[in-house]
């Protein structure tokens, strides 16, 4: 393992996309931070404008900005010689660019050692075909699985193997592609489209395991071999719908302990098998009628399930395998004062109930034709967490701010019984309401589970849910069923629209009854040991463990699940936020409820609510803990509006997270300047212009370069027409001002708040975190900014989710981009 | 459901729905941070005189199945979870939870805010007693306050009547001090012939039927409350046969071998705490049950060593003797439910009853 003051090499994830969202930004910051802490230094590699690892010399020593490449890794090799490389944090791709490392022999070479996994395991991650020899070789249980290379063998196998069968692409060229094929006569296009679609000329042709429960497990182990669970998650979909489009359970819900055993000791053999270390995702399809399982699929490096495993356990999963990576073994670690000695070895045991919920792309994928199926269609996911099962679902459910509850609920209303049943039998993306009517109108819990094969605990939870928005319905404006609802996670907001109020008038019910919010805090040992993460999540109890921080301190809303447009600027503005307020001494607190956001990482902020962003919620956090300011993004339009209808003694600052003008493709490029306004004085930060698109052949405003290819004299005059512009505002904030390039001539179009993308790109292509400028000009107005930057000229290109979602119409608009991909130019 | 309460000797009141039976019931309460295997730990019979507070706050989400239980008349004074579900996914009989406790006459409580409770247990010097009652009024807690829990579990939930479970393999006798099936379950798998003995078997009694190795079974209670012709019975035995002892039989087999027994502050339910084995230098994880410990201080070291202790609490978690083929264990290398990472003790018993059978 690696010595002290050696340097390890980080290979990033890149462009966010429907894949991966915030949560490999998050690990990766916290597992620098315990390398810097430990007395490393750190190389990452990332060409991600949204990531806030990558603007951080505060914990990581290199930021190298650039192409994830084989090219460029070797560059940086050259250039920082690095002892050791860490393939864990980039997803797939890592370990594809890691196996090209070692292709080359460069890593023997410059004896650089690979931590977390051995070659052969990258080799085997790398190559389906080998893993599936080494799980059959331990006697793992495996479906049955055939490699074929024409259409003859493929019906062969299939027929052997029993329909449906699932064909898919052997190394596939860009997404996976993998159909369900439910008889001979659908074979011959799936074999069409997978051996296309395959480098290797070769599909899989296997068993089928749609209909069966979905098991996700999350292994740690250290290279003494000691291993330990750190979570088992039940997906409440069968296999059949894609994991991540799936509502999951954390810790699974409906496993006989014999189940659970089974599956633990195959998890751990894998892991053990595999030799690494650090975590192991893996996951399982178990038949519930015989006990028997498979492996489907095994991740040893940090994704959306390891973010999640981290949020509802309080299990600090991404310190413990920082420090795995530098050769401790798990009795070596020291959690800290807040934690029990030894705690690093304490499998986590949770005494709340964590759902997870996915989010989906409503601006361009039609909800009511949006089937689900094998390949994900969701583009990030929300979390709620409760005391029972159906109040973690609610929570999570209410958490999808910008997707109403009962607007879901109505829509359901109006199905005739054929459709119903379709909607059933079909999947879609709001499947889960169309049972809840379903159940509404008599049908059994039997015949939805024959039909859906979910299990019939669901059932019992859906009933539940049902019962109580019925109950809401039929007595308007009563206490009891506003109690029943409350401790069940229904927000005022919900609960007016059932009543037909207004959520204040709610909200003053609630106050009048003394219904009021305590909060929970999450630690892995159920309460057995006096720990402490700073978590907490809120229940209707006894008990508050929540006391109130220190002061000053201030809260900031946190954006939630990912979107489109947005992607995850946000989160890098409000970390970067975050991180400044603490620097000006403030006490941070922050409440989101998306695992995967880096806000909620222990050490961007002091204190953390996993709590949907409604109001009642706000309210209450704001009373215990009393901050002067509270950031809110400024698209959750009705939260702002409802704040105000209320005395608070903190001042609300709106964070420009909102739909920007939509600047579609154009003929003619736009060029922005950028400047932040003090009150007094416009700093400028940078100039932008449009590149011209070269599959379009026209202007995106979703492609630019900086700073802006324009003539000096210019600029200049532009310059001093845009200064006056912004000094006559009266808001201190990000400004842009935005002209249209038509010939020599520049027409000015609009001034408006620079995107959330644009200011994260900026930050990089500057070397300045301008958000952490914003904010102390909000702390103090009065503040001299005083700031140097490195200017470089640099590239930005967003990236769509249209090729993931099958969409073949998609047109690029600032509006919709999933993610981007920056580049320094020199 | 109706309104039911959960008071303590102190006056603390905590208020939830009622589920099961509608019976009054008192009992020590304690928490257990299991969270899975709720039919197994409700059956154990290490629960006797008490009520069992689930951590994990959903229990009940698949019913009550057939072939999981741990006895058949399970012996817990009361179950109290945060939250309930009510399925039934056997093929047959379509048992709830709350149906299974109602048949069993077990009380239950739900909708409480169990992580208070926890919090309440956890920090108290002693174990606390408290009682499920439809109203908490003086005369519930006069009731409490004066009602006193047998000391002489063992007697009550041990088999009256020696009975076999017959295998092909190893003649093994099984004591009973309220054996948990799991024990049994384990020595099936190993084709063990077994017959099970009542707690107050003598030596002799064992020695009658020719074994080639004991099991000492877990138990409920305090081991000093167990008769003490129970220790000799284990010095003889020793002696002459493979003994493995488990829970209660491992502290009674500590005492028989001349260590002190202590009591704990606070009962441990669990099965999230790394073990060391200390022979291996691994860290494995197993199912733990325990309201008593062997005091190491006293564990007189010419005659047992220590083979696991607990990482958390520094407990000792396993002994072994010196001169005779006879080691315990204060976890239960059974699961049901839990992990299953020790098992190999059973194999190790079998392969020490096998050595010795060779040697003869």
């Amino acid at each position: 393992m690696v010595n002290k003051q050696q340097t390890i090499l980080m290979i990033g994830a890149g462009a966010n996309d429907i894949q991966h969202g915030d949560e490999v930004d998050s690990a990766t910051f916290s597992v620098a931070h315990q390398l810097h802490v430990a007395g490393y230094r750190t190389i990452l590699i990332d060409n991600n404008p949204f990531s806030f690892s990558l603007d951080n010399r505060q914990v990581v020593d290199h930021c190298c900005i650039g192409p994830l490449t084989v090219e460029h890794l070797l560059e940086i090799i050259d250039k920082y010689h690095p002892t050791a490389i860490l393939p864990t944090l980039g997803n797939r791709q890592a370990f594809l660019l890691t196996q090209e490392l070692l292709d080359k022999g460069v890593l023997r070479q410059k004896n650089i050692h690979l931590l977390g996994v051995p070659e052969a395991t990258i080799r085997q991650i790398n190559n389906p075909v080998l893993l599936e020899q080494t799980f059959r070789q331990m006697e793992a249980p495996m479906k049955k699985i055939v490699t074929v290379n024409n259409y003859q063998d493929a019906l062969q196998e299939a027929d052997l193997i029993g329909y449906p069968v699932i064909v898919r692409s052997v190394w596939p060229k860009s997404n996976s592609t993998r159909q369900i094929v439910h008889d001979r006569n659908d074979l011959s296009s799936a074999v069409k489209k997978c051996l296309d679609q395959s480098r290797a000329g070769q599909i899989f042709v296997q068993q089928s395991l749609a209909g069966y429960k979905e098991i996700e497990v999350v292994v740690q182990r250290d290279h003494t071999g000691t291993m330990m669970m750190l979570s088992m998650v039940e997906d409440m979909d069968p296999i059949g719908i894609h994991a991540g489009d799936s509502i999951a359970f954390n810790p699974a819900q409906t496993l006989l302990d014999r189940q659970i055993q089974d599956i633990r000791d195959v998890a751990f053999a894998i892991t053990r098998k595999l030799r690494i270390v650090g975590i192991n995702h893996l996951q399982f399809a178990l038949d519930p009628a015989s006990d028997k399982f498979y492996v489907i699929k095994n991740s040893p490096y940090f994704d959306r399930m390891v973010a999640f495993v981290e949020q509802s356990t309080g299990y600090p999963v991404a310190e413990v395998c920082a420090q795995l990576y530098t050769g401790k073994s798990l009795r070596e670690i020291n959690l800290g004062d807040n934690f029990q000695p030894h705690a690093a070895l304490m499998e986590p045991t949770m005494d709340h109930i964590a759902a997870r919920i996915p989010v989906w792309a409503f601006e361009i994928d039609n909800f009511d034709e949006q089937l689900l199926g094998t390949e994900k269609r969701s583009i990030g996911t929300v979390f709620g967490i409760g005391r029972s099962p159906a109040e973690a679902l609610f929570k999570a459910i209410e958490s999808r701010y910008h997707e109403p509850t009962d607007f879901h609920l109505n829509t359901q209303r109006k199905l005739n019984e054929d459709q119903i049943v379709d909607r059933i039998v079909h999947p879609h993306a709001g499947r889960m309401f169309t049972l809840l009517e379903a159940m509404e109108r008599g049908y059994t819990v039997e015949e939805l589970a024959e039909m859906t094969k979910i299990d019939p605990f669901y059932f019992d939870q859906l009933n539940q849910m049902r019962l109580v928005l019925r109950e809401l319905q039929e007595h308007p404006g009563k206490e009891p069923v506003l109690n029943r609802a409350k401790k069940m996670g229904l927000t005022n907001r919900l609960i007016a629209r059932l009543w037909g109020m207004e959520p204040s008038q709610v909200y003053q019910m609630t106050q009048d009854h003394d219904l009021t919010l305590k909060y929970k805090e999450i630690e892995p040992s159920a309460g057995e040991f006096d720990q402490h993460t700073a978590t907490f999540y809120s229940a209707y109890e006894d008990e508050n463990e929540a006391t109130t921080l220190s002061q000053p301190s201030a809260l900031v809303v946190g954006t939630g699940g990912i979107r489109l447009g947005l992607s995850n600027s946000g989160d890098f503005f409000l970390a970067s936020t975050l991180t400044k307020l603490h620097e000006l001494g403030y006490h941070t607190i922050v409440i989101n409820s998306n695992p995967s956001s880096i806000t909620l990482n222990r050490e961007i902020a002091d204190k953390r609510y996993i709590e949907p962003p409604v109001p009642e919620n706000i309210l209450s956090v704001i009373e215990c803990d009393q901050p002067q300011m509270i950031f809110i993004p400024a698209s959750y339009t009705d939260l702002v509006a409802e704040l105000q209808k209320y005395d608070l003694q903190a001042k609300i600052i709106e964070v420009p997270d909102d739909r920007m003008l939509s600047n579609e493709a154009k003929e003619h490029p736009l060029l922005s300047l950028n400047f932040l306004f003090d009150g007094h004085q416009a700093h400028f930060i940078a100039s932008t212009s449009d590149l011209l698109s070269a599959t379009d052949f026209n202007y995106q405003s979703t492609q630019m370069r900086t700073p802006a290819e324009i003539d000096s004299q210019e600029l200049t005059s532009l310059m001093k027409s845009s200064t006056e512009v912004i000094t006559s505002r009266e808001k201190v904030g990000f400004y842009q001002v935005v002209f249209e390039q038509v010939g020599d001539n520049y027409q000015p179009l609009v001034v408006q708040a620079i995107p959330l993308p644009e200011i994260a790109f900026l930050s990089k292509s500057t070397g300045i975190n301008w958000p952490a400028q914003l904010i102390s000009l909000i702390v103090d107005q009065d503040t001299q900014l005083t700031f140097t930057g490195d200017d470089q000229p640099a590239i930005y290109r967003a990236t769509f989710p249209f090729k993931a979602l099958g969409l073949s119409d998609g047109r690029p608009s600032a509006s919709l981009i999933i993610g981007a991909q920056m580049q320094i130019l020199n | 459901m109706s309104s039911r309460y959960l008071i303590f000797e102190d006056g603390t009141i905590f208020v939830g729905d009622g589920f099961g039976s509608p019976a009054v019931t008192f009992g020590e309460v304690v928490f257990n941070t299991s969270m899975t295997g709720y039919q197994e730990i409700i059956t154990n019979q290490i629960y006797d005189n008490q009520i069992v507070t689930f951590t994990q706050p959903n229990i009940g989400s698949y019913g009550i199945q057939r072939n999981i239980y741990e006895s058949i008349e399970p012996t817990i004074k009361g179950v109290i979870v945060r939250s309930l579900s009510n399925v039934a996914t056997d093929n047959v009989r379509r048992m709830t939870l709350d149906r299974y406790l109602k048949q069993m006459n077990i009380p239950g409580i739900t909708n409480v805010d169990t992580r208070a409770i926890t919090h309440k247990l956890r920090n108290a010097d002693h174990p606390l007693k408290g009682s499920i009652v439809p109203v908490p009024d003086d005369h519930a807690f006069d009731q409490l306050h004066a009602t006193v829990l047998t000391n002489q579990q063992v007697a009550q939930v041990s088999t009256p009547k020696a009975y076999p479970n017959p295998g092909v393999g190893l003649s093994v006798v099984v004591v009973d001090f309220g054996l948990k099936n799991g024990i049994l379950r384990e020595l099936s798998r190993r084709k063990c012939n077994v017959t099970v003995l009542p707690y107050d078997a003598t030596a002799e009694d064992i020695m009658r039927l020719d074994p080639d190795g004991v099991v000492l079974s877990s138990g409920p209670g305090d081991p000093h409350f167990v008769k003490s012709s129970v220790l000799q019975m284990i010095q003889e035995v020793q002696q002459h046969v493979p003994l493995f002892a488990i829970g209660l039989g491992h502290e009674l087999f500590g005492l028989a071998n001349g260590a002190q027994v202590t009591a704990l502050p606070v009962e441990h339910h669990g099965m999230n705490h790394p073990l060391h084995e200390i022979i291996t230098d691994h860290v494995v994880y197993a199912t733990q049950g325990e309201g008593y410990t062997i005091d190491p201080n006293s564990v007189d070291r010419s005659k047992l060593f220590v083979t696991y202790r607990d990482m958390i609490d520094n407990s000792i978690q396993g002994l072994r003797h010196r001169r005779y083929p006879a080691f315990s264990v204060q976890f239960f290398p059974d699961g049901a439910p839990g992990p299953d990472e020790t098992d190999g003790l059973f194999d190790e018993f079998v392969d020490t009853m096998k050595r010795k059978e060779e040697r003869r």
